[in-house]
């Protein structure tokens, strides 16, 4: 038996780094799984994780009925849906941002998958999640804790994103649904990337890091979601939980 | 000789908190007219405080009530910005302390406000080099206009008018006494949310 086991949870943004790194660790614990995917390419081995307890349709979150049709997923491949997991991010979402001269439409694309999908999602699975007590998780950033000087616009939507995790958490409380954030420090494609292009990049940041390394996503990342999503949890709501190796010490 | 003597400042926002803020600022020898160094977003829509659970809650409502209000605020601090650069400038956000704690029914504005609340410590982390500070100043919703009941269930420790400190805080993180501080949010509660 492990933690959810017969629990049914939607994550966004699964197709690789961060999120596919949650649906590992949620099939670990026994959920079965709605792993969105904004290319269909990355589908096939989200779903060789688990056969037949992961389905990988293709959503784009900046579409309402594409939101719509996952959360409707959920119900039609495995009966129900326990937690929603908005993990996806602009595409956009590490470029170093001009913020004295970006233009509103680049705060419009990071707005419409981090703030606007929220709105979509909360609304679809609001039912399903009252049903079932259930759990929905928003993966925010230490951005969206500190600031950071390079990227203030997801800054901006990242923060935005806590403030909705603590009001909707004062919101749906009564109804039983927790609300609940993850600021996670981890390797992800992009920082892959990055270390490639920099080979003394990684040492430089891991310095500021405690722990002295960068998480991995499906054995750092991943089970700190899967515990918010699970009844070990629940007592927890309207927190934005650091996973950070100790990166983020202020609160 | 006052305290904001020889500044020029510029205060976006209408309405009681505005008001409060220009005529603080004033009261210290700010001037409003010419290049302003002392910029204040001082904005929060009475509409805004209007309890909008987000079941049932329309698109173009949610993005009037939480998303304009981001562009509107990243549209004036870029205004703002080559006249506060290299002079020593002053860039404050006055923002509701939903901000910090959430309220149910207000989940627009809470996400706003936080939003815009990191968008100014990025500003800060940024703006250090260029000699200007960026600090956040936050109001009970209550002290706006009618809000929803759970906007004010937490306690203040002072029953102070929050408009008349929030404005006194802005006046003094105007100030010359201020230089060293940035990033920072300074509660003009009474001491109810009392932050970590």
């Amino acid at each position: 038996m492990t933690s959810l086991d017969g629990r049914v949870v939607l994550v966004t943004g699964s197709g690789r780094g961060i999120g596919r790194g949650i649906v590992a660790a949620l099939v670990d614990e026994g959920a079965s799984v709605v792993a969105s995917v904004h290319h269909g390419v990355d589908a096939p081995s989200l779903v060789a994780l688990a056969p037949g307890r992961v389905v990988a349709p293709v959503c784009d979150v900046t579409v309402r009925s594409e939101v719509d049709a996952a959360v409707a997923c959920a119900v039609s491949s495995f009966g129900a849906l326990d937690a929603v997991v908005h993990n996806a991010v602009s595409n956009r979402s590490n470029e170093i941002t001009d913020v004295e001269h970006a233009p509103p439409s680049l705060l419009e694309e990071h707005t419409s998958v981090s703030v606007r999908a929220l709105l979509y999602l909360a609304q679809a699975a609001h039912a399903h999640l009252a049903a079932r007590a259930g759990a929905f998780v928003v993966m925010t950033s230490p951005a969206g804790i500190q600031g950071t000087d390079d990227r203030a616009l997801y800054a901006a939507v990242k923060g935005a994103q806590r403030g909705f995790i603590k009001a909707l958490a004062r919101e749906w409380g009564p109804a039983g649904i927790r609300v609940n954030g993850v600021a996670p420090l981890a390797v992800s494609p992009a920082l892959e990337k990055a270390f490639a292009g920099d080979p003394g990049l990684e040492a430089r940041l891991a310095r500021v890091v405690p722990l002295g390394w960068f998480g991995d996503p499906a054995r750092d990342i991943g089970p700190a979601v899967a515990f918010l999503c699970s009844d070990a949890a629940r007592y927890v709501t309207g927190q934005t939980l650091p996973v950070s190796g100790g990166r983020f010490t202020a609160l | 000789m006052t305290l904001l003597s020889g500044r020029v400042a510029s205060v976006a926002g209408s309405g009681p908190l505005a008001d409060a803020v220009t005529a603080a600022l004033s009261a210290a020898g700010a001037r409003f007219d010419g290049r302003p160094d002392v910029a204040v977003w001082a904005s929060i829509a009475e509409e805004a405080l209007l309890a909008s659970p987000v079941v049932g809650m329309g698109e173009p409502d949610w993005v009037r009530r939480c998303e304009e209000p981001l562009f509107a605020a990243l549209q004036f601090f870029q205004g703002a910005y080559p006249d506060l650069k290299g002079r020593d400038g002053r860039a404050v956000l006055v923002c509701p302390s939903v901000a910090l704690e959430g309220a149910a029914g207000l989940v627009p504005l809470a996400a706003a406000a936080e939003g815009q609340r990191q968008l100014a410590k990025s500003l800060a982390r940024r703006w250090g080099r260029d000699g200007i500070t960026v600090n956040i100043v936050t109001v009970p919703v209550a002290a706006l206009g009618p809000a929803p009941d759970d906007a004010t269930r937490t306690e203040r420790a002072l029953t102070a008018d929050p408009l008349v400190a929030a404005a006194a805080t802005v006046v003094w993180l105007a100030s010359a006494g201020a230089a060293g501080i940035t990033g920072a949010t300074i509660g003009a509660d009474g001491g109810a949310v009392m932050a970590p």
